[in-house]
This record gives C-alpha cells, structure tokens and sequence, in this order.
C-alpha cells in the first residue's frame, strides 16, 4: 500500500509540472493560435533566472517568485518584436518561434557556455512520508505548481482579464466590438503563458541539469497533452498533462522508461486516432 | 452626430463601397434599406473598424474614426450588434453582459431590457433560443451605454410574433435614451415603422434618402427589387 | 568557441620560418599537412568538441614549434558536424575532396562516426577516433585512441565490489556504447562472482527518473553501473541524490569526464567511482605541465578530461607514424600509426594492430569539487572485439 502511495506521490510531482508546462502552451495557443516552440526555452530561462539570481546572492525563494517574472518580461519583449507579426498565419508561428527557440538556446549556451550547471537545492531536509524518507522540496515543488495552476484558473474564470481573454480566445472581432483592447490581451496572455513556462523551470531548477537544451524534454510530452485533449479550453492541458504524466509515470514503474515513452506515444497516437478532436471534445460532445 | 462622406471600402480587390455618403443625427433611427450584396454590412464593419477604408471619412461627433481600432471605436460609443448576433456562447449569459459593462455601465441595463434573461443569467449564452440571443445580443450592446447603436438584421431568423415585441422594446428604449441607430433589416416593413428616416443603398452608394413616412410602394420596388 | 569561425584555422608562423631554415629528407615535402577536425560544435554536444579542441590545438602549436612534421607544418581545419551524422557526413566529404585532408579527427558520437566510417574507407583517408565506445570498429582507416569497454572495466567492478558491494544494477541511456558496456561489465561481474541486481534503460530527455531511482532502492543493489552521459545524466544524479538514492548505493560512473564537475551542485555529487586514462587533478609532472600547459592557452577556468588528453595524444601520434615511415600520405600514416609506440604525459601507449590503444589508466572518485585519484592501475590493453 505504501508503495503505491510513494508511487502516487512521485507521479503527482512530474504530473504537477507537465501540466504547468502545457497549461502555458494552451493559454497562448488558445488565445493568439500561436503554436509556442519556443517554449521549452521559456522553461529553461526560468532555470537560468534562478541560477543567475543565486549567484548575485539572492535567496532560494526570492529567486523563485522573480525568475518566472523575468521570463513573463522576455515573453513580453517576443511578443512585442516577433510573434504579433506573424498572427493568423499558422505555419509562421511555427517557424518564428522555432527560430526564437535557436536563438534563445544559442543565446544561453554564448552567455553561460554549452555545459551543465547546478542550481543549489534549498535545504529544507526530508520527512517520513508512507513509510519513506520524502525530500521536502519535492513536496514543496508540487505545492507550487498546484498553487499556479488553481492562480491560472483563477485568472481566468474569476477576474474581468480572464473574462475578457475567454472572449477573445472566443471570438477576437466581437471582443473588440465591446471595448476589449486585442493587442493588450495578447501581450498579457503571452507574457503569462512564458511566466507559467518559467515558473516550470524555476521550481525544477534545483531537480535537473541547468543547460541550453532541457527543454525539449517537457516540450514533447507538453505538446502531446495538449494534442491529445484538445485545445478547446483550458482545462484540457490539465486532463491530458494527467493522462500524459499518469501513463508515462506507471509504464516507467512497472517496466522502463524506454517503455514508457514508447507507451505514452503508442497510447497517444491511439488516442488521436479515435478522437481527433481530443478527449475534452468528447466530454462535451455528450455533456 | 455620425457624418460619412465620400467612403470606399472593400474586400480584397473587389470594392463594395463607392463613395457612400450618409449622415445621422443625434436621437434619430436610420434604416439602411437595399437589396442584397449592395454594402450595408460593410458600411457597419467600416464604422465599426473591423473593415479599413481606401478612402473617404468616418466622423462621429466630428471626430474622424479613421485609422482608430475597432476597441477605441467601441470605447468613444459605437455599439454593435452584428448580423448572427455572436454572442459568446461558451459564456454565461452574465459573463456576455459583464463584458459590455467592464467600461462603465451596469449589467442591470440589459435586464432591466428583457428581464427574460435575468432567470438565464449562469446559462451558457448558446443554450439560448435565437430570440433570446438576439435578445441578449442588443442587451449587451445597450449595457455598454452607447451613443451610436449598430444593428445588423435583428430581425433575421426569428419567429415574427417574438420580432414585433423585441423591436418595440429596443425602440422605446432608444428614443428615451435619445440614441442614434442605424439599422440594417431586410424586413422592410419592420425597418420603415420604427426609422425616422430611410436610407436606399444600390451598388454601393446612397441612391436616396426619404422619410420613412414618405416610403412609397412604389420607391421601395425600384430600389428593393431585382 | 571564442577562437572558432567556421573555418578555424591553426598556423605557426614561427615554425614556418623554421621549416624553411632547416633541411629535409628528399622525401618530406615542404608545406602543411592538412587535418581536418569534424567535431560537434553546436547542437548539444558542444561541450566534448569543445575539449577536443583543446587538445587539438595544443598538440597542434607545439608540433609546428618545434618544426612541424619533417618541415612541413601541421594545419587543423575545423568544421562543426552539429551533432548531427548527416552533417558529420558532408563535412567529412567536403574536407577530403576539397581540402585534400589526410586525415580527419573526430567525431563525438558512434552515430556520428558510424556515418562518417564509408565515406573514410572509400577515400582512404583515415578517422582518428578519440572518443570512449562500444568497441567493434576495426577499419584500416579507422584509429581509436581513447577506451574500449573492458579498460574502463576490468578494475573498476572489483574495486566496487571490494569497498562497496557485490550485487551490481545497471542503468544506462538506450543506445549502443551502454548496451555493449553493461554486456562486458556483465561477465567481469559474474566472472567475480558478483550478482546482477537488474540492468535498465532510458530514452534521452526524460526529466522524472523517481520510478527508475525506487526501483534501483528496491532492488537492494549496493553498486551502480551507471551510463548515462551528457546532461540526462546530471539530471538522473541530482534526483537520485534528492530521494537518497546515493546513500545506499556507490555509483561507478562510465564515461565520466571533469566537465561533469560542478553541475552536480556544490557537496553533491560525491563518492562517485571511475576508470579514466588521465585526470585533470593528477599531481605527477607529464599530466600537471599538460594541465599548465592548456589553462596557458585557454585560461584557469577550463575543465580539463581525458577528451582533451586523448585528441592531444591523437595528434602527436600523427607525428610519429609520419616520421616513422617518412611518407607524407594517408596511407603512410595508417602504415605508421599500427603497432606504434607515442609518448604521452602519462607515459607511453601503444597503438596495437587492431588500431585501439593500450594505456595507463587509474582508478578514481569524485571528491570536493574535482577527481582524486586513487590509484594507478597500469597499462590496461583493450578488447575491441575485433575478429
């Protein structure tokens, strides 16, 4: 029973912050159709920030709330100098924020050099929990990622922004028509999505090697949860970063992670196959 | 209140606005009358910004709306309510109203409108029956407490009995507010027995503009039929 | 990369000048030898070209300082394969056809060197290989000089076994240079008795190795063979310190180098147990003037492995054969490079007639924030598995 319960535990952890990482995907995808490569760059910045943040001394946690802030800023400056101009052109968005993604991993790797850096982990110690000794930080990791994803939703379904960024995800001319200020609304969104990929990186920062190519590995699995629960809403990221994480997590426990991966595309392809539209689709098309 | 002089517009290559002028004045319902494909939705997308004109201008108040974004527009008083209403319809019914209102202006407005939606408020806008939606379409248009109120087919699609009621609802409600209206309806009967005034569009420009009073069969065949 | 364009290119003016002073045997031509270098510069792997480099240009401006190779001066022409075989390929194709190359040093990866081997065989140029692998690539025209499996693990499993345990887990990345690693560590395993706890893989990019980190707990192993290089692999240590993994286990690092130093944080990392042929940290006078000599060049700050060391050697050895046979070709090279004694700064290695190295290596743990080694373990001869 512990055992299981040590395996919840240890999932929930990757779950947590596959889903930070999609939820980013699917608030800029869902507002601006903007298909975000560029992300997994945005998470690694949040690595960085941390990074850099504790070599001009400041604290663990400091480091954590104004890192993911920083990338909201470079999310911000993209927005404003590249992706705005290449807007309903789908396959442009595809290829602008590829050659961001160069240029933001290139950037690091002529900044910080091409190898591998250490975050210092904060000594918070370990706790009993189920029988194991838990490392605290890892609690603490999830913690934060569930905290920012109930802010995300918050945002969205309990604030006038949220109100105003779901009519735009909605209906962008209509929104306009009441009042609603487009540009702004893309500006932000963007900036949060990037805060959201940063926020990943910040908080797995001290869980992973700090170097110019980390992101690809959330990237992938980001993108196959959005993909397979769609992209109609934003609890859709949440369910497939679930059903991602969830499928990934026990295939690697039970036989390997070679199999795992193998598994979560085989069960993804399956997925997209039968339900183009995704799972959340389905959902509603009985609902 | 708005003067249009002298507009062009188009889609593409193709110009569907050559030259349109057309004036309304503070308090007045002018109805945009014309067969189809002759403009009128164009010249509401151009007033609105959602369509940019080549040339001529657009003043409301005396101040030129060229080159403005279509949220600037909405925000200096134009309201539109566009053909196939568009309500949010993954939104609530309050939410579709709590948007038009973020700028001033309550939500009690479109209820105190049609009171039918208050008992819908927490449904979702696209539960709504097509008279309802339009219902909360124009309700959402007049929470934002505007000048200038764009209407695009209100009538369209909707049972005749639920249209006479809708409209003399809206009607009572512009002239005690003292708004301006232009008004796009297909219904011509409906358009002339609540305009001042009636515009006819042919291919583009303002053929005539005539007292809604003064509307005879005769006029309207000329420039209504095929 | 500060010193690299595209087409970095290395010359002594110095040894020019002496080149031309001093007289030659008829046969040597004056001029340069070319050596193209196809190294990953870009695309992740950076760090290992990096290093490469390193050594390269060295050896490089130490031969053309003294004279070159029989009067002619050495030229490297680099060219970033961006960690990429099919770019490995083309610029492999384009130094020999183009540049005329005699021969080339590089590549990183097997992917990468398996690519580039037809294309070396058919032109006759030979590849120098200073890359730790799988073993099993017996060409005329292909030269390992860094380890095949059995030298990082003929000492190392009984080392392991003696201060740490018997039963051994293996875990490695999915690919081939792992899988033929943990097959010659398994029979040096049970060869001593040992048990195998279990044996896994990974694919790269996985960011949560929980699963892999409860199961190796489970398994009750106290050794792990681990090889997983490059930044997973980091990323795999920092977990399995954080979920105290690392205090029931001792971890025997295959395919470790000092640029691994430093990114497992500060006090981490520790304890680790490997089989290098040089470490930066070795206080003897060959190894600590090569270290002096290549922070001269590149600044304190450079991590220093055994891929520079082993590209530096691979260089000099290139001088050897040459002046061996006196024949300033590909083919005289090859000729020259088998069975072929060079000197190096942690003593003599022998090319042997399948083209792998004997070489001295040592036994060490990482310790503080560095490699200490903890002993010599002697001239190891490898076992390429060459028919």
């Amino acid at each position: 029973m512990d055992r299981i319960l040590i395996f919840l535990l240890d999932s929930s952890n990757a779950i947590l912050v596959l889903m930070l990482v999609s939820l980013g995907l699917a608030v800029i995808f869902g507002l601006m159709n903007v298909i975000n490569m560029a992300h997994g760059e945005f998470l690694v910045l949040g690595a960085y920030g941390v990074l850099t943040l504790q070599w001009a001394g400041l604290p663990f946690a400091a480091c954590l709330v104004i890192a993911p802030m920083l990338v909201a800023l470079i999310g911000l400056a993209a927005e404003e100098l590249l992706i705005r101009r290449t807007y309903e052109r789908l396959l442009d968005t595809i290829l602008a924020t590829w050659g961001l993604s160069l240029v933001l991993r290139q950037g690091l790797v002529l900044i910080y050099g091409p190898g591998s850096h250490a975050v210092a982990a904060p000594d918070m110690g370990s706790v009993p929990v189920f029988g194991e000794i838990y490392p605290v930080y890892r609690l603490v990791v999830m913690a934060l990622s569930a905290a920012a994803i109930a802010f995300t939703f918050w945002v969205f379904f309990r604030t006038a922004l949220g109100l105003q960024a779901r009519a735009v995800i909605a209906n962008r001319n209509m929104a306009a028509c009441l009042g609603i200020n487009t540009r702004m609304l893309d500006r932000l969104t963007f900036a949060f999505g990037a805060g959201l990929a940063g926020l990943a990186g910040a908080v797995m920062s001290p869980l992973i090697s700090v170097d110019p190519n980390a992101g690809l590995g959330w990237l992938v699995p980001g993108f196959l949860s959005i993909l397979v629960a769609g992209l109609g809403s934003l609890s859709g990221p949440i369910v497939g970063a679930a059903g991602v994480g969830a499928v990934d997590s026990l295939a690697a426990a039970i036989s390997s992670p070679v199999w795992a991966q193998l598994t979560v595309f085989v069960a993804a392809i399956i997925v997209i196959r039968f339900f183009p539209q995704g799972l959340m689709a389905l959902k509603r098309r009985e609902a | 209140m708005l003067e249009i002089q002298e507009l062009h517009a188009g889609y593409g290559g193709g110009e569907v606005l050559r030259g349109l002028s057309l004036g309304v004045a503070h308090g007045e319902i002018v109805a945009l009358l014309g067969r189809n494909g002759m403009g009128k939705t164009t010249l509401l997308r151009c007033i609105m910004g959602l369509l940019p004109h080549a040339a001529g201008s657009i003043r409301l108040e005396g101040q030129p709306l060229s080159g403005l974004d279509c949220f600037e527009i909405a925000r200096r008083g134009v309201a539109y309510v566009p053909q196939g209403r568009e309500i949010f319809g993954q939104l609530t019914v309050e939410e579709n109203l709590r948007l038009a209102a973020l700028r001033g202006g309550t939500i009690e407005t479109g209820y105190d409108l049609f009171p039918g939606l208050r008992a819908r408020a927490k449904d979702p806008g696209g539960s709504l029956s097509g008279g309802q939606q339009q219902q909360l379409a124009i309700a959402r248009a007049m929470v934002a407490k505007p000048r200038l109120l764009l209407l695009d087919e209100p009538s369209e699609g909707i049972q005749p009995s639920v249209v006479n009621e809708i409209a003399d609802i809206v009607t009572r409600s512009v002239r005690s507010m003292g708004l301006s209206v232009l008004l796009v309806e297909q219904n011509t009967d409906l358009a002339l027995r609540v305009a001042d005034r009636a515009v006819f569009v042919d291919h583009g420009v303002d053929a005539a503009s005539i007292a809604s009073r003064a509307v005879t069969r005769e006029i309207l065949a000329s420039y209504m039929e095929l | 990369m500060e010193n690299l364009s595209r087409r970095g290119v290395l010359k002594g003016a110095a040894s020019v000048a002496l080149a031309a002073a001093l007289p030659m045997p008829a046969v040597l031509g004056a001029g340069t030898i070319k050596i193209g270098v196809v190294q990953p510069f870009s695309g992740g792997l950076e760090l290992f070209g990096n290093q490469a480099k390193l050594g390269l240009d060295l050896a490089a401006a130490e031969i053309n300082a003294a004279g070159g190779i029989g009067g002619s001066t050495v030229e490297l022409i680099y060219e970033d394969d961006k960690t990429d075989p099919k770019t490995a390929v083309e610029r492999a194709t384009s130094l020999i056809r183009k540049d005329g190359v005699m021969a080339i040093s590089g590549p990183i990866t097997s992917n990468n060197r398996d690519a580039m081997m037809p294309t070396m065989s058919r032109s006759k140029v030979p590849l120098l290989y200073a890359t730790n692998y799988e073993g099993g690539g017996c060409d005329r025209y292909l030269f390992s000089f860094n380890t095949v499996p059995n030298q990082e693990l003929e000492q190392l499993i009984p080392a392991l076994k003696e201060n740490a345990g018997d039963s051994f887990y293996m875990f490695g990345a999915d690919y081939v240079w792992p899988q033929k690693m943990f097959e010659a560590a398994e029979t040096i395993v049970t060869g001593l008795g040992g048990k195998s706890a279990g044996k896994e893989f990974t694919p790269w990019g996985v960011k949560d190795f929980a699963p892999v980190v409860r199961r190796v707990k489970d398994s009750g192993a106290k050794c792990l063979l681990f090889a997983l290089p490059g930044a997973d692999g980091i990323t795999f240590i920092r977990q399995a310190e954080d979920l105290g993994l690392l205090n029931d286990v001792t971890v025997g690092f295959l395919g470790f180098a000092e640029t691994y130093l430093g990114a497992f944080g500060e006090g981490k990392g520790q304890n680790m147990w490997v089989t290098v042929p040089f470490a930066a940290s070795m206080t003897d006078p060959g190894p600590a003037e090569f270290v002096a000599k290549i922070r001269k060049a590149a600044g304190d700050g450079v991590p220093i492995s055994h891929y520079a060391f082993t590209h530096y050697n691979s260089l000099n050895a290139v001088k050897a054969a040459l002046e061996k046979t006196g024949k300033m070709d590909s083919e005289g090279l090859v000729d020259g490079l088998t069975e072929l004694n060079v000197k190096t700064p942690t003593g003599d290695i022998l090319i042997g007639k399948d083209h792998h190295v004997t070489m001295n290596m040592f036994l060490a743990k990482t310790e503080g924030a560095g490699l200490a080694v903890v002993k010599p373990l002697g001239a190891i001869a490898p076992a390429p598995g060459c028919a």
